[in-house]
């Protein structure tokens, strides 16, 4: 038997869909030519099965299997790495389909197909990606049921709907297998989404830096506070520390990354009178920096307070994480300063911005101490023309000089940036503080939302006796800034997300849209706290709740208890329909009767109808044989009779009663 | 080695199976018939699952859990649907004719349903046959033609069935091997001999004893030649234009003869195929023949039937079960 296998049409169909499907999630992150490349095996395999083209030699498949190896490299400069593998995954995925010619190599490709599903969730677990790639896993799955339907030769719809039945049937499985499965720590590290852009606030500052991020209405990170929120213009989230100037961009300085001892972290806790708790989730940035307000302490293996009282975490955030932190904003820090690290915040480079210098000079000499030199900067600010604009002229040499006494114009870097530059011209210890500031309340979920438009850069002055005060320049010339948010301030130059013109972030005007995206967001914050984040503590609580009492035993109980259920539902819903019709009430009756009798001595012989058999027995002379003869014609009206529904039950009722009395005095004799 | 051991489990097998699934003419498939097991590609599919299950562990991704979750439910759920492929189907058996050592016997099978439930892609084959995949979708009752080749004469009863499907996933196989009670007639293979002389002669004189029938039973036409009887030429067509043509009837060439035993040589096989091409040969010119075996005797006859007890005789031969 020679006949050549052949994909059947409805599968092959439903394969297509499928790898559909699953390209489409990656199309930001896969290089184009891959996606080309699947265009074109795809509409390959499509005509070879039409008959128009034959499959591609041999030589031509190898050529491109080495050609997405090359260009694998060329795209990413490394075969290793979470993003290559995903790419070859797809490429190897494309070049299968050129090669299907077993029933083996269906089962490869869908196999293949459902580990690229499993890779789309290290990128995004959000709720409508999750549900498209479980829509996806569907579409796999319904290829898998059209390989074993041969008998249709188009794509059919009934290999959905079976796929669609076996997966309903399986979530309750699937759900209690979710909740009760513990969750192990890694087994080992693997590689993590490390070709992403870095998003967020950057390791430096420049003029102009923060004014970009600004564009962007993406979710920065969500803060849940464990008791009442604080005022909007109270929540200046660190994130980084800046202290090196080199006369345009402020950079960490290097020795800012000494972690805090353990002992130190712990009287950081003690250093609290009035402390605030609140738990952060962190969207991926590819960076370690967290974000926290001021004075922060984390109970947490993997996160670092660093000795400029923030946070960092010990690897880059490749996806979204959560972590508690406990913050005073009224404590003071940083008290004592000793003398490398007070000659340090004060550096500056030896050459430039020559003006600006002199003024502060100048300034301070006029002042009666720190704080009054503070206020006739903060007030110069405020008084004179300055503008708090998205659109800051771009400046060149001396940045600070062009800033501060020509363009006049400029983002909260500008401000920051000048200022800090300004205490130190005058001596006192300054830097640099970036991170967010504000955040919007979403009153559904009774979260804050700081989105990437929140990222601002403000100043820390080093005061004796107050330690590290914070000062935030932008405040004296845009104070909407941080009272109302960006939004507020920028009403009138109208600049407000200007590129981004479908973010929903720009419409917060229109109530009812407004509302919607709220509930999104809201939805969104349960499905990562109740689902992503389902582990651990919230794991043992739910199953609690659930068990009372979280032993093995419970747990496999439970297990036991679900699957046996469903499993028997289902079965009982599977052969349903199957095997051999039931027969009617009064043939069983019946039947019964010949059984008695047989035991009885009387055995109806095969060819024997039933009104001879009762004759016969008639003729043996028992007593009940008028019952028996009753039953038979009963039995025999009910089987080659038309009779009414009523006429039925009363005959099935009779039959009862004889069978009944003749079994009874079988039984007596 | 392996060999020593498996024989005699495989065996056991078969006396297991006997007991538990005993041969019929029709035969239901339910729990007690139906054995199910992961099949080859199910057996990689939890490598796969296992695959993605460090995955979700190491980067402790709840989706990938879900995922994985997901996927092992729908395995065991698929158990019960592969099952359901088969749940209910009847085997039965249709007719099966005679044939011929060394040739291919037909087997004639149906599959059938009780309700009104798809079935797909069910596999059914005997271990030297072909493999039929038939569904049951719009008709209750599917005819299956399975081919085995006969090797050896005698009443032949094939192997156990196999039924098989994989259907919804592929994921797993659920199958039954069922003894059918079918059983087809082998009849020697035909060796083309001479009948010895003796024997030929012996034959040609009790043929002789019997009178020439009646000439009335038509046979065939043939050519005009001078010196036929013109009673039995066709003048209809003639008179229509057609050749002269005379008829000719049967009794003319109708000869009795026995095949015997001593009428032809070599060992036992080959005699039972010599004769065997006798049978074939005799009953084409339409002879009446009768057979003669050690222990046997079949009066001279014709036809179908005659020659139907002539060749079973033949292929039974010495065989144990064969009715004597």
């Amino acid at each position: 038997m020679s006949i050549i296998w052949q994909i059947p049409r409805n599968c092959l169909g439903w394969i297509l869909v499928a790898q559909f499907a699953l390209i489409l999630p990656h199309i930001e992150r896969l290089p184009w030519w891959v996606m080309a490349a699947y265009a074109v095996c795809a509409s390959w395999r499509v005509m070879v099965y039409q008959g128009r083209w034959s499959l591609p030699p041999k030589m031509l498949k190898l050529v491109l299997a080495v050609l997405c190896f090359f260009g694998i490299y060329q795209t990413y400069g490394t075969m290793v790495g979470l993003e290559p593998t995903v790419a070859l995954l797809f490429s190897g995925f494309c070049l299968k389909l050129l090669e299907v010619v077993e029933k083996r190599d269906v089962y490869v490709i869908i196999f293949l197909a459902y580990f690229v599903a499993l890779t789309e969730f290290l990128f995004s677990q959000d709720f409508l990606v999750s549900a498209f790639i479980f829509l996806s896993i569907l579409l796999i799955s319904t290829a898998l049921v059209a390989l074993h339907q041969h008998s249709y030769d188009t794509l059919n719809l009934s290999s959905l709907k079976k796929a669609t039945v076996i997966f309903s049937q399986a979530l309750p499985l699937m759900a209690v297998l979710f909740i009760i499965f513990p969750r192990f720590d890694p087994l080992w590290k693997v590689p993590l989404p490390s070709h992403q852009a870095k998003t967020g606030i950057s390791e430096s500052m420049s003029p102009g830096d923060i004014s970009n991020l600004s564009q962007s209405g993406e979710l920065a990170f969500r803060v849940v506070f464990d008791g009442e929120i604080p005022a909007r213009k109270d929540m200046y989230w660190r994130g980084l520390v800046l202290s090196e100037f080199d006369g345009r961009t402020w950079t960490q300085a290097q020795w800012k990354k000494d972690f805090l001892t353990e002992s130190e972290k712990e009287s950081l806790l003690g250093a609290m009178t009035n402390p605030l708790q609140y738990t952060v989730y962190q969207e991926a940035t590819h960076q370690p920096w967290l974000f926290s307000l001021a004075l922060a302490y984390a109970d947490d293996k993997t996160i670092k307070a660093v000795n400029d009282f923030r946070l960092v975490r010990t690897d880059n955030i490749h996806s979204r994480i959560k972590y508690q932190v406990i913050s005073d904003q009224e404590a003071m820090y940083g008290q004592t300063l000793s003398r490398i690290e007070k000659t340090l915040e004060v550096s500056l480079p030896r050459t430039g911005n020559e003006r600006a210098r002199k003024f502060a000079e100048m300034t301070y000499s006029r002042s009666t101490g720190d704080r009054d030199y503070i206020d006739k900067i903060l007030t110069k600010f405020n008084r004179e023309n300055y503008v708090y604009t998205l659109k800051p002229p771009l400046l060149g040499e001396d940045t600070i000089d062009e800033f501060l006494f020509d363009t006049r114009r400029g983002f909260c870097s500008h401000y920051a940036s000048t200022f800090v530059f300004l205490m130190r011209a005058a001596g006192i210890p300054a830097r640099v503080i970036a991170g967010y500031q504000g955040g919007e309340i979403n009153p559904i979920s009774d979260t804050v939302l700081v989105h990437q438009f929140d990222a601002h850069g403000w100043a820390e002055v080093w005061l004796d006796g107050d330690g590290w005060v914070r000062i935030d320049p932008t405040a004296a010339v845009a104070p909407d800034r941080i009272e109302y948010g960006l939004e507020n301030a920028m009403a009138e130059e109208g600049s407000f997300l200007s590129d981004t013109p479908l973010s929903p972030l720009r419409y917060r005007n229109i109530t009812w849209l407004n509302s919607v995206r709220l509930q999104m967001d809201a939805f969104g914050y349960y499905w990562s706290s109740w689902v992503l984040q389902y582990k651990g503590e919230r794991q043992l609580q739910v199953l609690q709740s659930l068990l009372g009492e979280v032993t093995p035993w419970r747990v496999a109980a439970l297990l036991m208890t679900v699957s046996s259920v469903v499993l028997l539902i289902v079965f009982g819903h599977l052969i349903k329909g199957r095997g051999e019709p039931k027969a009617a009430v009064y043939v069983k009756w019946y039947l019964r009767l010949c059984r008695q009798l047989e035991a009885a001595g009387y055995v109806r012989d095969a060819s024997e109808g039933p009104i001879d058999f009762a004759r016969r027995v008639d003729r043996s002379n028992p007593q009940w044989k008028k019952t028996l003869l009753s039953a038979t014609r009963s039995f025999v009206r009910l089987s080659y009779e038309q009779v009414s529904q009523r006429e039925q039950s009363l005959l099935v009722k009779q039959l009862r009663r004889d069978v009944l009395s003749i079994m009874y005095q079988l039984r007596v004799k | 080695m392996l060999n020593a051991i498996e024989k005699p489990i495989n065996r056991r097998f078969k006396l297991w199976l006997d007991r538990r699934i005993p041969p019929m003419r029709k035969i239901m498939l339910n729990q007690k018939r139906l054995f199910i097991f992961p099949s080859k590609p199910g057996r990689w599919f939890v490598a796969v699952l296992f695959v993605m299950f460090l995955a979700a562990i190491n980067y402790q991704n709840n989706m990938a859990f879900a995922l994985v979750f997901l996927l092992a439910s729908v395995f065991i759920i698929a158990i019960l649907h592969t099952f359901a492929n088969l749940a209910g189907l009847t085997v039965s058996v249709g007719k099966s004719n005679p044939v011929f050592a060394g040739d291919m016997a037909e087997f004639e099978l149906f599959l059938s349903r009780h309700g009104n439930k798809d079935y797909f892609d069910i596999n059914v084959s005997w271990p030297k046959s072909e493999l039929r995949s038939v569904s049951l979708t719009s008709t209750d009752r599917q005819k299956i033609n399975l081919h085995l080749p006969m090797a050896q004469r005698g009443s032949f009863r094939p192997d156990r069935l196999l039924v098989e499907s994989f259907y919804p996933m592929g994921l797993l196989r659920c199958w039954t091997l069922l003894a059918l009670d079918v059983v087809v007639l082998v009849y020697p293979k035909p060796l083309a001999c001479e009948l010895a002389a003796n024997a030929g002669t012996d034959a040609l004189e009790e043929g002789e004893l019997i009178p020439v029938s009646g000439s009335d039973d038509f046979y065939d036409f043939k050519q005009y030649h001078q010196g036929d009887s013109p009673k039995h030429v066709f003048w209809k067509g003639y008179a229509k234009g057609q050749d002269l043509v005379t008829k000719q009837f049967a009794s003319y060439s109708e000869q009795r003869l026995w095949l015997e035993w001593v009428s032809v040589d070599g060992g036992l096989e080959e005699r039972l195929s010599k004769l065997c091409f006798w049978v074939l040969k005799l009953d084409k010119s339409h002879d009446e023949y009768g057979l003669r075996l050690p222990g046997i005797e079949i009066q001279p006859g014709h036809g179908e039937q005659h020659k139907a007890d002539v060749l079973k005789a033949l292929a039974m031969f010495q065989l144990p079960g064969s009715a004597a």
